[in-house]
């Protein structure tokens, strides 16, 4: 009897459940490139001091070198809105971040762990610079640094023109989104790429300083809804019974007032409403879908075999559901993100076209809404198609990401 | 078996078929009666027209009475026009010139929902336009000089030598409409009957004006502090008097008007309030929603958020009224009104400085605002805009900070980019086109090097480096970081709080602006809840300072000295020119209290403001008051 001739092939790959997502991922290109896409706004993002600031990298007017620019970076009177300082602290903190991740890096591929070992470790190490930098933010916030507001462009014009001795390093474009004094609502030239805003401001500087802005309320405003929609949503499909009754009425209440019109009250309330506040409201009254998508995981996962061990081998509740169920039930919630984020840029636009947005950030729905009352085209179309492509892009990644975790789409 | 089931199903379809006839017959019985009703209803209401002659009104067409043809002046108004004690003098301008055609609908815009309709209480803009339309007052100013009055409800008016009794004797052919009610329900039989305008109705105002319990009439109240005594001396002749002669006395008494007693003193089945709570139930009266005036036009319709209708009195006496209608459309989008003028939706409206840049300045050649589809005009009206700085807060409490303040403003940038010249800097509590308006001050110059040494004298420093100004204030470094209060749906507002932080920043104060809606606004500038805020004051021709500066009026709850000013000299320049009535002397009384605000500068004054307006080329005659409302439509006809 012959026998079929076995080819040679390799062992089959150790592939994660992240493995194949990813590969399938990797093969819808738009998604794919929409990825690389948002990835180059948060550079863009990040590095918006590099290219407009209204203070030179290196100063000298007589009394040593100084770097006014690295000091503005973390000034509050400057920079008046948290989320600047956290984008510039990043940026003075990519060198430093990138020699220790690669240090990292290293050493973990020369301890030849197996895939797995060493992809928890990776996920460990992220876990622990994450937190670093975030204790750096909080504690540049709670000491914050403050100095006078110089304009150095007009000292330095004004020293070269009276031929004093002055040497200064500018970024290109020198100064940021709050400068104001140029010719109201021009129209878009050599000088001012996208023109100047009715309060006679840079169009193109608040565009770039305005990703910031969207691409933070997003992903916060997100982050908190998820929190709460996860942890409601697994104790009602976890517990079911008189748990899930209560949450399920509590979802039903919170969703039958118009998230707008709560928006609308909580805002009219605050006397200085900024954009933590809308990030904190838009993520109080978003969580209810959420919460139903998980709770509708947790109930199909709640009577598979692996629960029911875990359950007879005496887990405790939390660890079931935390470790156990949710891992299982996240796909469709990661889904859910990231359409949330680009529902939530939208949202904080609305809110700033309302005009209840926080006049101290360079949010793009306010020069929108600008454009709209005073009827000039270049107000209405660069914010208009940056909100466009922001959210089509996270739109993209997110249609890529629901395909990629369908079995069903699997090629 | 079959028999049984074919049977049953039968009578089954027979019960539900009876079930719905009966259903049917209820319903249709129901619909009969009602049209039965509805018919009466009609018969007795054309039957109503028919006995008080005036069916032309009721059918809309027909013949028409008063307006411009026809206007008959009874004998005793001509012969108190030759009276020389007469206040009164005849007008011999015309609303309406002698070939005005009749009739036609006028389309008007309004900028948001009016609260209600009751004269007293409201003082919006908004409500007093449409009373300009609706009501009538004793008096008024002349059309085109606002030095004579003419007498609109009354027609004599005698000052006493003393000058504190007034006595004014009323015309009696003066009817109060038809109140907007559902006059088919029946309920409302007791409001039926003409009503004729009797003094006892402008007692009943001031009755009212006077009781503490109506909180809206505050305002108005405090011109009447010296109050005596006022009484129906017969149903057409009212007396009132002062215990000290006042100058403002004079047109405030021109400005009273009657309340309809006849619907305010009853609730709605018609029982009399008991007098301890009429104030009450009148601040929340039945009938708020709607007005009820005697005026040229009848309140006829009003739509939240949808229309204000109002229908040509053909009974008015004293004519001008020319329009069959006035429709007020609501557009609370700042936008729609440019574009309802190119459609023709609209026949009249102003334009906001951002709308004339887009459609005026920088618009097409071809546009309807350039090829003379739509006429352009402008008007002064008595407005001028402010910064106000709450001197009860640790920032504005010196005067110097207060100059700063005014050193560190850059007005004249906001009026020639941003608000496209449409305005005069003011520096002044007056409008720049008022008669006393000092024009040998000049307006604060933008110099932050004036504003830091004012600063630094008032003991703002940065003591402890970190950019902000700070002053020791009872043991508390206190920061100089405020907040700016603006009205958050205009983005002209905004705009003057963007770069006015900038300018601030500059000299080492940070501002916070903080826009908010008008409703929240306005309730946190009245509990003094506020740092500083910008906001304008609209007043009329004569120079009355009390309301907003008098140190009485800072401690009031509502009151307009919203900032706290307290200057007994300011107090005393006030009460003299209250008291003067000699117009030279007046001017030099006003002229020293400007010099002394401008000094002061309790406010930062910004500006006086033109409006552009537009309207259709069928529209004619236009011409703009000189009082308030100045957009008033009296004077215009629709041609064809």
């Amino acid at each position: 009897m012959s026998q079929p001739l076995l080819p040679d092939v390799a062992p089959p790959q150790d592939q994660t459940f992240g493995d194949i997502v990813w590969l399938q991922f990797k093969k819808n290109r738009v998604a794919y490139f929409s990825l690389w896409g948002l990835g180059a706004l948060f550079v863009l993002a990040t590095t918006a001091p590099l290219v407009a600031l209204g203070r030179p990298f290196i100063w000298n007017i007589g009394e040593g070198f100084s770097s006014p620019w690295l000091t503005g970076i973390f000034d509050r009177n400057y920079f008046e809105n948290p989320v600047d300082i956290f984008f510039n602290m990043l940026l003075v903190m990519v060198l430093p971040i990138t020699a220790i991740a690669y240090a990292r890096h290293r050493h973990i591929l020369r301890l030849s762990l197996d895939k797995r070992p060493r992809r928890a470790k990776v996920l460990k190490e992220l876990r622990i610079g994450a937190g670093l930098i975030f204790v750096c933010f909080v504690a540049i916030l709670v000491n914050p640094h403050a100095e006078p507001y110089t304009q150095y462009a007009d000292i330095a014009e004004a020293r070269a023109e009276a031929g004093e001795d002055v040497s200064a390093f500018f970024p290109p474009v020198k100064y940021m989104f709050r400068k104001t004094g140029f010719k109201s609502l021009s129209r878009p030239s050599a000088t001012h790429w996208l023109g100047v805003d009715e309060s006679t401001r840079d169009v193109a500087v608040r565009i770039l300083y305005g990703t910031r802005i969207s691409l933070t309320i997003g992903i916060i405003a997100v982050a908190i809804y998820m929190t709460i929609g996860i942890i409601l949503g697994a104790l009602a499909g976890f517990y079911a019974g008189k748990v899930d009754i209560i949450i399920q009425r509590l979802i039903e209440i919170v969703m039958s007032i118009p998230a707008l019109i709560i928006i609308l009250v909580l805002v009219a309330f605050l006397e200085k409403p900024s954009i933590f506040h809308i990030m904190l409201v838009i993520g109080l009254v978003r969580w209810t879908g959420v919460a139903r998508l998980v709770r509708g995981e947790f109930y199909r996962l709640r009577g598979q075999d692996f629960v029911t061990s875990a359950i007879a081998l005496g887990y405790p509740p939390q660890r079931i559901i935390f470790g156990h169920i949710l891992p299982n039930a996240m796909g469709p919630v990661l889904v859910a993100a990231t359409f949330g984020v680009a529902g939530a840029i939208l949202l904080e636009s609305t809110l700033s076209f309302l005009g209840l947005g926080d006049l101290s950030a360079p949010s793009w729905g306010q020069t929108l809404s600008e454009g709209y009352s005073s009827g000039a085209w270049h107000l209405i179309l660069a914010p208009g198609f940056a909100i466009f492509i922001t959210v089509s892009l996270l739109n993209l990644v997110g249609e890529g990401l629901r395909d990629a975790l369908d079995p069903k789409m699997r090629k | 078996m079959q028999r049984g089931f074919l049977r049953a199903v039968l009578s089954t379809l027979l019960l539900v078929g009876f079930f719905v006839m009966t259903i049917v017959n209820v319903w249709q019985s129901n619909r009969i009666e009602k049209n039965l009703i509805n018919l009466l209803n009609r018969i007795e209401a054309v039957e109503k027209a028919l006995e008080n002659n005036d069916f032309g009104a009721i059918s809309g067409h027909g013949r028409t009475r008063g307006g411009i043809f026809g206007v008959s002046e009874p004998a005793t108004v001509t012969a108190a026009m030759s009276d020389p004690k007469n206040v009164f003098s005849r007008d011999n301008a015309n609303w309406l010139p002698s070939d005005a055609k009749q009739g036609g609908t006028l389309n008007l815009k309004m900028g948001s929902d009016p609260k209600g309709f009751n004269w007293l209480i409201e003082n919006g803009a908004d409500v007093s336009e449409i009373q300009a339309y609706v009501h009538v007052q004793l008096g008024n100013y002349h059309l085109k000089d606002v030095t004579q009055y003419k007498g609109e409800l009354a027609y004599h008016w005698e000052i006493s030598e003393d000058k504190r009794t007034h006595t004014l004797k009323l015309r009696s052919d003066f009817f109060w409409h038809k109140p907007t009610v559902d006059w088919a329900s029946g309920r409302y039989d007791w409001l039926e009957g003409p009503h004729p305008v009797t003094a006892h109705d402008v007692v009943f105002m001031l009755d009212l004006m006077t009781n503490d319990q109506v909180a809206g009439a505050a305002p108005l109240r405090s011109y009447f502090d010296e109050l005596e005594s006022y009484e129906a001396l017969d149903d057409h002749t009212f007396r009132i008097r002062f215990s000290t002669p006042k100058y403002m006395q004079k047109v405030m008494v021109m400005g009273l008007y009657p309340l309809p007693q006849f619907l305010y003193a009853n609730d709605e089945v018609g029982e009399a309030y008991e007098p301890e709570v009429i104030g009450k139930r009148f601040e929340d009266h039945w009938y708020n929603p709607m007005g009820l005036g005697a005026g040229p036009y009848i309140l006829s319709r009003y739509e939240p958020g949808v229309a204000v209708e109002l229908k040509r009195n053909p009974k008015f006496p004293l004519g001008g009224n020319a329009m069959d209608k006035i429709l007020y459309s609501i557009l609370k989008d700042q936008n729609q009104p440019p574009r309802k003028l190119r459609t023709g939706e609209l026949h009249l409206s102003s334009l906001q400085p951002a709308q004339y840049r887009a459609e005026v300045l920088e618009g097409d050649e071809d546009s309807p605002f350039k090829n003379g589809q739509l006429q352009g005009g402008e008007f002064w009206s008595y407005n001028y805009f402010y910064i106000a700085w709450n001197a009860d807060q640790p920032y504005f409490a010196d005067k110097r900070a207060r100059q700063a303040m005014s050193h560190a403003f850059n007005a004249q940038l906001l009026i020639d980019d941003v608000f496209l010249g449409l305005g005069e800097r003011c520096t002044g509590p007056m409008p720049t086109v008022q008669p006393y308006y000092d024009r040998s001050l000049d307006p604060y110059s933008f110099d932050l090097e004036k504003a830091k040494i004012l600063l630094e004298e008032a003991g703002w420093t940065d003591s402890d480096g970190d950019g902000i100004r700070d002053k020791l204030i009872d043991g508390d470094l206190v920061a100089f970081d405020f907040n700016f209060i603006v009205f958050g749906s205009s983005n002209e507002y905004k705009t003057i709080g963007n770069i006015y932080k900038e300018d601030l920043a500059k000299i080492g104060i940070k501002m916070n602006v903080s826009p908010m809606e008008w409703a929240n606004l306005l309730k946190k500038v009245d509990a003094r809840e506020f740092d500083a805020v910008t906001l304008a004051w609209i007043s009329g021709p004569p120079v009355d300072f009390r309301q907003i500066w008098h140190s009485s009026q800072a401690d009031l709850p509502k009151g307009s000295n919203r900032v706290g000013f307290r200057n007994a000299e300011a107090d005393r320049i006030i009460e003299a020119l209250e008291l003067e009535f000699d117009e030279a002397k007046r001017k030099a009384l006003s002229h020293e209290f400007h010099k002394l605000l401008y000094d002061e500068q309790p406010y930062t004054f910004f500006y006086t403001r033109k409006s552009t307006v537009f309207w259709q080329r069928e529209l004619k005659n236009v011409w703009f008051q000189l009082t308030r409302p100045h957009v008033n439509t009296r004077p215009f006809y629709l041609e064809g």
